[in-house]
């Protein structure tokens, strides 16, 4: 990354935001094909999904409780990567571009407050 | 049965102790701004334990355990879909909400599109939610507390009303959070620990019990089921036995009963008569027969009889059974889809849920607190299932009433009396009911705190009198907290004959309707007008609306039944009504672009830039 960007710049919020919505929409595809793909399998694969498994069937396990670990994880990465980039994204910005003042009721946001704890 | 000591004393310890937590936050809760968010400064660990706590209803501590056990697999896509929904709004929504720095939807819809009208249009469809979310509270209110006291229906409704109005005044949303909190740890304590000791006492797990279930089962595979044991069952209300399959059941002391023949497609109604039912001599019923008892009378299913009532083993262990196919065979997959939509989408779309995260002191700890959210939930919606297939085998007798939804409250005492236990399993009863209870609190306190947000902040503060002093809107919470309880126990005591769950979806697919599309949007579409927004909101809550007041007068034999295919649109329409929505804001902007908010890049920028960037500017300051 060469030349810094203007924080108030259409490049900034355009960038920022296709790579945000990237990030958040890949993780939903797999999200959702992993939840859509359970009813084709019950009405076209019946025999594999009920298939004795744990004492179950494989069908009653995947969502009693395979899948909540599944998204335990997906929301993990999610955090993990959208917080990795927005520290990208801080430094992406021309310095001499951002606000001087603080205008918040608790006063505590602006630059170099960091919020997570 | 009369008054049940321990269990009572289980109830009324959570009751006291909920009021004794909110009137010591009391003092922490000064200002507005506490009343309304908690001041911003609630941590991770705190709010998402509060989330947690407000989000785990009565829906999810006894609906999902009770339909589990009456319908069985396709229910479990309930327990999943309410701790998945919360995926959907990490992705797309929770950093952006907060990051705008509004206190509530009607804010952000005013911010995002400088609109008073909008404002208007998001305060109407929030209380409507709400209201909606509120009647399922008091009705599980009103029958547990009745189980446990043998008290009319209506006193449970009234306790807990009034408990928590006065709780949501006296100590805002501070007290709430406390609360809230603490609550969650209740829930999970008390839909967890029990079910281990009930595995371990009657030697057979989970997967044991879902086997057995699964193969309860005559040999002709229609819906009838024998039991080993016999099972009391007292009717909680003047009862009524209607046979959707043929059984046999016993009265323990000799009644009358109105008897109600089975319809037949040749004849006229068929006209009820009184029948005498003697003590131990068994009554057939036959499919589409029904009793009327009068109160209190206890009927008792013995070994080797029929249960009415009872779903086939394999329709019940496998996909597509009776839930998903109440339309027919052909549109169980359609409402399966139809449902998962409604509950992903329609957690996103909760405006009692939503103001809470603008409780984050920032974006990050948003995403952060979302995170905890959905390990909490996935820990605590593991559980329901097990109450469902263990009642199954063991409580058949709620099968025969219709109670199921008081399986967790009943599975306890039952299992452990015929263990020989009956002390320990009262006290196992008074966790789950206590659990209940702080479902019924939680839930309903916050929804009350998010109405009385609503019209103190919105309505008076915004609308009426946008010059108010601080202590006058703090008036206007307290008096709007007063009158939000006061609807609800008024509604609550309307709703006694409805299902929980039914009330519950309600609100879901309303939410997933309109709120769900317009933060969406609103967070990533630039070019998204007034004007589309407000088209979508209109069009996806009046298809949503419309179905669910269509699909329950039906249910209520006021309309006559539509075709299989309306009627599964019309019980689950998030599956038309939430991309008609997302169409309508996308075709309306487009044809509406002039419309488009000129600053809408800076719109964006505060929607997605990290807080250090320092261009938070949060609505209310104090």
């Amino acid at each position: 990354m060469g030349t810094k960007m203007d924080l108030m710049g259409k490049e900034f919020v355009t960038t920022l935001m296709r790579r945000q919505f990237t990030l958040s929409a890949s993780i939903a595809a797999v999200f959702v094909t992993i939840i859509a793909v359970v009813p084709l399998l019950n009405r076209y694969l019946p025999d594999v999904m009920n298939t004795e498994f744990m004492g179950m069937t494989v069908s009653w396990f995947f969502l009693g409780f395979a899948i909540f670990p599944i998204l335990i994880g997906l929301a993990w990465l999610f955090v993990a990567r959208s917080n990795a980039f927005e520290d990208e994204a801080i430094g992406m910005v021309d310095v001499a571009t951002l606000p001087r003042h603080n205008d918040t009721a608790a006063g505590s946001a602006g630059l170099g407050h960091h919020g997570a704890s | 049965m009369g008054v049940e000591i321990i269990p009572l004393l289980f109830v009324v310890g959570i009751v006291i102790a909920t009021i004794a937590m909110g009137l010591w936050a009391t003092r922490l809760s000064r200002t507005t701004s506490d009343f309304y968010v908690a001041g911003r400064g609630v941590n991770a660990l705190w709010n998402s334990s509060a989330i947690s706590g407000e989000y785990l209803s009565a829906a999810s501590f006894m609906g999902i355990a009770g339909m589990v056990m009456k319908f069985g697999y396709d229910v479990l896509w309930y327990a999943v879909g309410y701790a998945a929904g919360y995926v959907f709004l990490l992705l797309f929504i929770a950093g952006p909400l907060r990051r705008f720095g509004a206190y509530t939807i009607p804010d952000f819809a005013e911010g995002r599109f400088d609109s008073k009208g909008m404002r208007k249009m998001a305060v109407v469809f929030a209380l409507a939610i709400t209201f909606f979310y509120m009647m399922p509270q008091m009705k599980g209110a009103g029958i547990t507390l009745a189980q446990l006291l043998g008290s009319p229906y209506w006193l449970g409704v009234v306790v807990v009303g009034v408990v928590i109005t006065l709780n949501v005044i006296l100590g805002g949303m501070k007290g709430v959070t406390l609360v809230q909190a603490m609550q969650y740890w209740v829930k999970q304590f008390a839909i967890m620990v029990p079910i281990f000791i009930l595995f371990s006492v009657t030697g057979a797990g989970y997967g044991a019990n879902v086997k057995a279930a699964g193969v309860l089962n005559t040999a002709d595979g229609t819906a009838i089921t024998t039991i080993s044991k016999d099972t009391p069952t007292k009717y909680p209300v003047a009862g009524e036995l209607k046979f959707t399959s043929d059984g046999r059941i016993v009265v323990a002391e000799t009644t009358t009963a109105k008897f109600t023949p089975a319809p037949t497609t040749a004849m006229p109604a068929p006209a009820t008569s009184l029948i005498s039912l003697e003590a131990d001599k068994p009554f057939s019923g036959l499919k589409g027969q029904k009793l009327t008892f009068p109160d209190g009378a206890q009927v008792t299913l013995k070994a080797g009889m029929t249960i009415p009532n009872v779903a086939a083993g394999d329709r019940w262990l496998h996909a597509f059974g009776p839930f998903t196919s109440k339309y027919g065979d052909d549109y169980s997959m359609l409402y399966t889809y139809s449902l998962v939509i409604a509950l992903l989408c329609g957690t996103a779309g909760l405006p009692h849920i939503l103001v809470r995260f603008y409780t984050n002191p920032d974006g990050r700890e948003a995403k952060k607190t979302t995170l905890m959210v959905i390990g909490f939930l996935s820990l605590f919606y593991v559980f329901p299932a097990m109450w469902g297939s263990l009642g199954r085998n063991f409580i058949p007798a709620l099968y025969a009433n219709g109670a199921t939804d008081l399986v967790t409250i009943r599975l306890p005492e039952t299992i452990m009396t015929a263990f020989g236990q009956p002390v320990v399993g009262q006290v196992l009863t008074g966790i789950t009911s206590a659990g209940a209870f702080a479902a019924f609190m939680t839930t309903f306190s916050g929804l009350l705190v998010s109405v009385s947000g609503g019209f103190a902040h919105d309505i008076y503060g915004r609308m009426l009198r946008p010059s108010a002093s601080q202590e006058s809107r703090l008036a206007a919470f307290k008096i709007a907290a007063a009158f939000g309880g006061a609807v609800a126990i008024g509604l609550g005591l309307l709703v006694e004959t409805f299902d929980i769950n039914m009330l519950v979806g309600w609100a879901f697919a309303i939410g997933a309707s309109t709120y769900f599309p317009l933060l969406l949007l609103g967070a990533w579409f630039r070019d998204l007008t007034k004007a589309g927004a407000a088209a979508g909101m209109i069009g996806g809550g009046a298809g949503a609306i419309g179905s669910v007041v269509f699909s329950m007068l039906v249910d209520k034999g006021i309309l006559s039944a539509p075709a299989p295919l309306i009627g599964a649109l019309t019980a689950q329409p998030a599956i038309w009504t939430v991309p008609l929505a997302l169409t309508l804001m996308f075709v309306v902007s487009k044809l509406t672009s002039s419309m488009v908010p000129a600053d809408a890049d800076f719109k964006m920028l505060k929607l997605h830039a990290p807080e250090q960037l320092g261009l938070r500017a949060d609505y209310i300051k104090d």
